[in-house]
């Protein structure tokens, strides 16, 4: 997963949402641990100040620990993992729906364009980014 | 500051040592032909000869002048370049005050041009005696000069002042020379446009006022110095001790000019 | 205790003013950009911050003191240019840093340079222009200093060597110093910075934090930059 920042809103907020995709998708497993915040704003290519400000609203919102010594690490709690994918599922799904509103489609079509394509081709080679996983 | 002068060595170690060598090796090469004695025994043997000579006193002079040549630009390059060039973003930015920056490299110089001079000395010694000479005159030489100055030695000690001073004379006088060229040079620094002209007319201006000063003070002090020279040697100490001071205040007003401009006025580009 | 403070800093040449009146302040632990137009005072600031220019008028203190050989020993300047001497070899050059500066980490040093695959053993005449710039950053970003000044760290190089650059800075990062980047190439280095001052003609047109423009203005500092410093 490549990270990708819009240039008009701050980046703490950006990165709340990627570092949340990350550990909803699994890429993150809940109850790892996360680098150190200089490893991980290096990574990333951030200020470490931004990633620490990241990972503090992750922790308010309860997705990261930390453990003074030991550091950083997902909750382990996978009930919430799983309600806040769902939820972000939800948020998705509200906004395609709504476009596909504005094309036209309504609730039956979509079902009958989403039958005739085949399972792979949700990957979509003309993605840009968002919309793909 | 030895750190400085450590670094600074280095810098300039290579070109000069290599012309020594070379030097000196050319003087063991002349040495071994012009010693010969031009017999009659074989006519090409002679014109040989004579021809290896001609070429080694030839490259023999360019050495010489060649190493006393190299000893004036290398100092200063050494300043011009590392201080004032693109390496001047390093060398002021170091924790190290400027005066010691500028005191280094007045070492280092004043180092190499005692060096350049016993060098040729040595070269000239070595073309006209064998080594063992050298080593015989020359070394007793030293050694007859070093026991007249422990105390029980030949010499009294208005002579010891004496020689002390002369020696002094001549070391203020290198480190006059040098600092003054220093100071040249940053003053043309300070001349934007114009560096090079501005360093060669700062240091006309400085000689001749060096020149200035001290004939005006030699001609005011002629009535206080001359019961002196007739007082003999100690006389002769008081005036070198003179001569010595004012030495000593060139050097010092050129090194603070120096101070002042690198401290406060430097614009590296 | 601010890292850098300037209290009405002006520097005048006898052609120009660089600076008029410059107030700012650097405190540690943040990055900070100096941004500006090519002439607007950018290098003749960090010049005065690294020592190598004294004011005309006003103050510039480091760490609290008027720079000298004490600041120096804790500020860590990268200059746009080559300062290294051109006879050394790379062991050499970090002989020297190790000699003056009792802040440098040799071992660090070694390992960033061999990650490059940068022998200790070449000589710095023979190097590319580029291979050069990045031994001269491994050796500043070795030191522990309270104040780096990099002026134009990322100009004139490919985006392969700036990502280097910007990850080196990052991964150097710690909270009792601060980190001062001047440049004119503000999108690469955007995410990088804490705070931004902007700078033109020698006046500060501007500061304040990265995350305070996107809030307030929604719009990114590089768009935000076109737009003060429109031609």
């Amino acid at each position: 997963m490549a990270w990708d920042f819009e240039t008009d809103r701050p980046i703490y907020v950006q990165l709340v949402e990627q570092i949340q995709l990350r550990i909803v998708a699994g890429e993150y497993p809940a109850g790892s641990r996360l680098p150190a915040v200089r490893e991980l704003a290096a990574e990333v290519s951030v200020n470490p100040n931004t990633m620490q400000k990241a990972l503090g609203e992750l922790e308010r919102m309860d997705l990261v620990r930390s453990q003074r010594t030991s550091g950083r690490f997902i909750t382990e709690d996978v009930n919430k993992i799983r309600m806040i994918k769902e939820n972000l599922a939800r948020e998705q799904l509200a906004r395609f729906l709504e476009q596909m509103q504005a094309i036209g489609y309504n609730r039956e079509d979509i079902l009958r364009l989403l039958e005739t394509l085949p399972e792979n081709e949700t990957k979509g080679e003309e993605t840009d980014g968002h919309s793909g996983m | 500051m030895l750190k400085l002068i450590k670094y600074e060595l280095r810098a300039t170690a290579r070109p000069l040592l290599s012309l020594y060598i070379m030097l000196l090796l050319i003087s063991v090469f002349n040495h071994f032909f012009w010693t010969r004695e031009v017999g009659s025994t074989n006519e090409t043997i002679d014109f040989l000869i004579s021809l290896f000579g001609i070429i080694g006193s030839v490259l023999f002079a360019f050495l010489i002048s060649a190493v006393l040549a190299l000893t004036v630009a290398l100092m200063i390059q050494r300043f011009y370049r590392n201080l004032l060039g693109d390496e001047g973003y390093l060398m002021f930015t170091l924790p190290v005050p400027t005066w010691k920056l500028i005191a280094s490299k007045a070492v280092v110089s004043a180092v190499w041009v005692i060096a350049s001079f016993i060098a040729v000395a040595l070269a000239g010694m070595m073309v006209s005696m064998s080594m063992q000479d050298i080593f015989h005159s020359a070394g007793a030489g030293l050694l007859e000069l070093f026991a007249a100055f422990l105390p029980g030695g030949t010499l009294s000690p208005a002579e010891k002042l004496f020689s002390f001073q002369v020696l002094l004379t001549f070391v203020l006088l290198l480190f006059d020379v040098i600092l003054a060229v220093y100071a040249s040079i940053a003053i043309g620094h300070l001349w934007q446009r114009h560096r090079i002209l501005g360093a060669f007319l700062a240091f006309n201006g400085i000689w001749i006022l060096a020149v200035v000063i001290l004939v005006n003070v030699l001609y005011h002090l002629i009535g206080v110095m001359k019961p002196w020279v007739d007082d003999g040697v100690s006389g002769i100490n008081g005036l070198l001790s003179l001569v010595n001071c004012m030495g000593l205040i060139g050097a010092a007003a050129c090194f603070f000019v120096t101070l002042r401009i690198l401290s406060r006025k430097l614009n590296l580009e | 205790m601010a890292i850098l403070e300037c209290k009405a800093l002006t520097k005048r040449y006898s052609t120009k003013e660089a600076l008029a009146s410059v107030d700012l302040k650097v405190e540690p632990g943040r990055i900070v950009g100096l941004l500006g137009p090519n002439g607007s005072g950018k290098t003749t600031l960090i010049k005065l911050a690294s020592g190598l220019l004294t004011p005309t008028l006003g103050q510039i203190l480091v760490d609290g003191r008027v720079p000298g050989p004490a600041t120096k020993a804790l500020v860590s300047y990268l200059p746009e240019r080559t300062y290294l001497s051109d006879w050394m070899k790379v062991k050499d050059v970090i002989d020297f840093f190790a000699d003056f500066y009792a802040d440098f980490d040799r071992v660090k040093a070694l390992e960033m340079l061999a990650r490059l695959e940068i022998g200790t053993g070449d000589r710095l005449k023979t190097m590319s222009k580029g291979t050069r710039e990045k031994v001269q950053l491994i050796l500043v970003m070795s030191r522990a200093a309270k104040l780096y000044l990099l002026d134009e760290p990322i100009g004139g190089v490919d985006p392969a060597a700036r990502d280097y650059i910007l990850e080196t800075i990052i991964g150097n990062y710690c909270e009792d110093a601060a980190v001062m980047i001047s440049t004119h190439l503000i999108s690469d280095v955007e995410k990088v910075l804490d705070d931004v001052i902007f700078i033109a003609s020698g006046r500060i047109a501007l500061t304040s934090s990265v995350d305070d423009i996107r809030e307030e203005q929604g719009k990114s500092v590089d768009t935000l930059f076109r737009e003060v410093f429109k031609c």
